[in-house]
């Protein structure tokens, strides 16, 4: 009664069929870890251990669970290797509790409340310390972004060239005009390696004194925006050897708003 | 109070951890064995089980049993363990050149392509009909028969699994596959006789 009977052309049917169910999915929503711990237990109510059924039926994933668990639970298997005796058994407890301690050692302690204040504090001031740092930062960044502003501005200012020397041109008798800022090229109708620059207002105060070498700086001076308009008086003198000679007749400068 | 809730409660933790091990090790070992590993893998990796079993005991939340939760952390150990060892020979399969080809693998000869089996379209069709009669007929056997007979016949399982999945003893899921199989062919039988009729009528 039990064996079941002999029918190949309903085996060769049920293979099809078989083969098709082979590559249905999954259904997508499963009974929990507990629902399933349950229904193996026996204390699902009826009505829950019928849809369970219903699902392992439909379920490979949730049958696997299950068959694995009861296998996991079954009796010890009859493999050889299996039989461990107890003092093998105690041995790996040691390791066990050996590793536990080695892990327990190399964890991280907490921190004791007052050690756990002081590390606020400490982080505290460092983020202080960090706000000012970003601070100053962002200050040197400014600076150099302004310094390469003047610079880049010095560097296209436009230029106007006043010429010293014993050559006499129209230009020379007039008075220079400019709008600062404005770069001044100084050039000199002599032979000097430097040149000092004196520049006074109208009254004869002295506004700006500097020396200038025009085979290595080009002989430019800068007059910036700072200058108030009026008229002042540029005189240049030839240095050489300790001395100081004048090098044309002192030109006068109006500058414009 | 179970051992685990012991433990839990800090109630003699290191004693009540020893005999939870005690109890569960073979278990566990048992399961790595399952899955193939040595006698040496097995210990490493079931300390590494019991490892992760006592760190984390204490988020425990005891709505599975114990044994469940302890299969899942086996489990996953034995999933990390194949991950890594697939990492470590990611460097492909080694096969020799010279190895033979399986008959699975041999490309078929003319002959044996012409001589194929392969049903014919008329058959095709013939056996689809009767397939989706055939799960009708399975979708009107009484329930329980009818979960053990798509266990068995659909997907493959052994009686002894079936009975456990089920929860039935192993004689039961016999006789509900014997009077199942009996009714298939019944039913079979019936199909087949009225396609016969269905011909002679044409």
């Amino acid at each position: 009664m039990t064996d079941e009977p002999i029918d190949p052309e309903l085996d060769r049917l049920l293979g099809l069929l078989a083969a098709e169910e082979r590559g249905a999915t999954d259904p997508a929503e499963h009974p929990g870890a507990a629902t399933l711990s349950s229904y193996h237990a026996h204390t699902l109510p009826p009505d829950e251990v019928s849809r369970v059924q219903d699902h392992i039926v439909a379920c490979r994933q949730c049958r696997d669970q299950l068959l694995e668990y009861a296998q996991f639970l079954g009796p010890a298997s009859e493999d050889p290797a299996d039989n461990v005796s107890s003092f093998e058994k105690a041995a790996e407890w040691r390791r066990l509790k050996e590793r536990m301690e080695e892990k327990e050692a190399t964890a991280p302690e907490p921190l004791p409340v007052k050690a756990a204040d002081d590390r606020r504090r400490i982080l505290r001031s460092l983020r202080a310390f960090q706000a000012l740092a970003a601070a100053l930062g962002v200050l040197a960044v400014g600076l150099f972004l302004r310094n390469a502003y003047v610079q880049g501005r010095a560097r296209v200012l436009p230029e106007q060239a006043i010429l010293f020397g014993a050559t006499r041109s129209v230009q020379e008798s007039k008075p220079t005009r400019v709008r600062p800022p404005v770069a001044l090229r100084i050039t000199p109708d002599a032979d000097y390696p430097r040149y000092r620059v004196e520049i006074e207002t109208a009254s004869g105060q002295p506004k700006q004194t500097l020396e200038i070498a025009p085979d290595r700086d080009g002989g430019l001076i800068e007059i910036p925006d700072g200058w108030s308009p009026g008229t002042y008086k540029i005189r240049v003198l030839g240095l050489k050897d300790g001395r100081a000679e004048p090098v044309g007749r002192a030109k006068e400068l109006v500058v414009e708003r | 109070m179970r051992l685990v809730e012991l433990i839990q409660a800090n109630v003699e933790r290191e004693e009540n951890s020893h005999r939870l091990f005690d109890l569960h090790w073979r278990r566990a070992n048992s399961y790595f064995r399952g899955k193939g590993f040595s006698p040496e893998e097995c210990k490493d990796l079931t300390q590494d089980t019991f490892l992760r079993v006592f760190k984390s005991i204490d988020s425990f939340r005891r709505d599975s049993s114990f044994e469940w939760w302890l299969k899942g952390i086996a489990e996953s150990i034995y999933k990390n363990e194949i991950r890594k060892r697939r990492t470590e020979k990611r460097d492909g399969i080694e096969q020799p050149i010279d190895a033979p080809v399986s008959n699975s693998e041999r490309p078929q000869s003319p002959v044996e392509t012409l001589a194929s089996p392969e049903p014919g379209p008329l058959e095709k069709v013939v056996d689809r009909e009767q397939v989706g009669a055939l799960r009708a007929t399975l979708q009107d056997l009484p329930e329980k028969m009818r979960q053990c007979c798509i266990l068995r016949y659909v997907e493959g399982l052994k009686y002894q699994e079936i009975a456990d999945l089920m929860q039935l003893s192993i004689e039961t899921v016999k006789a509900h596959l014997f009077q199942g199989r009996k009714r298939l062919a019944t039913m079979l039988g019936a199909t087949q006789r009225a396609g016969k009729k269905g011909e002679g009528a044409t």
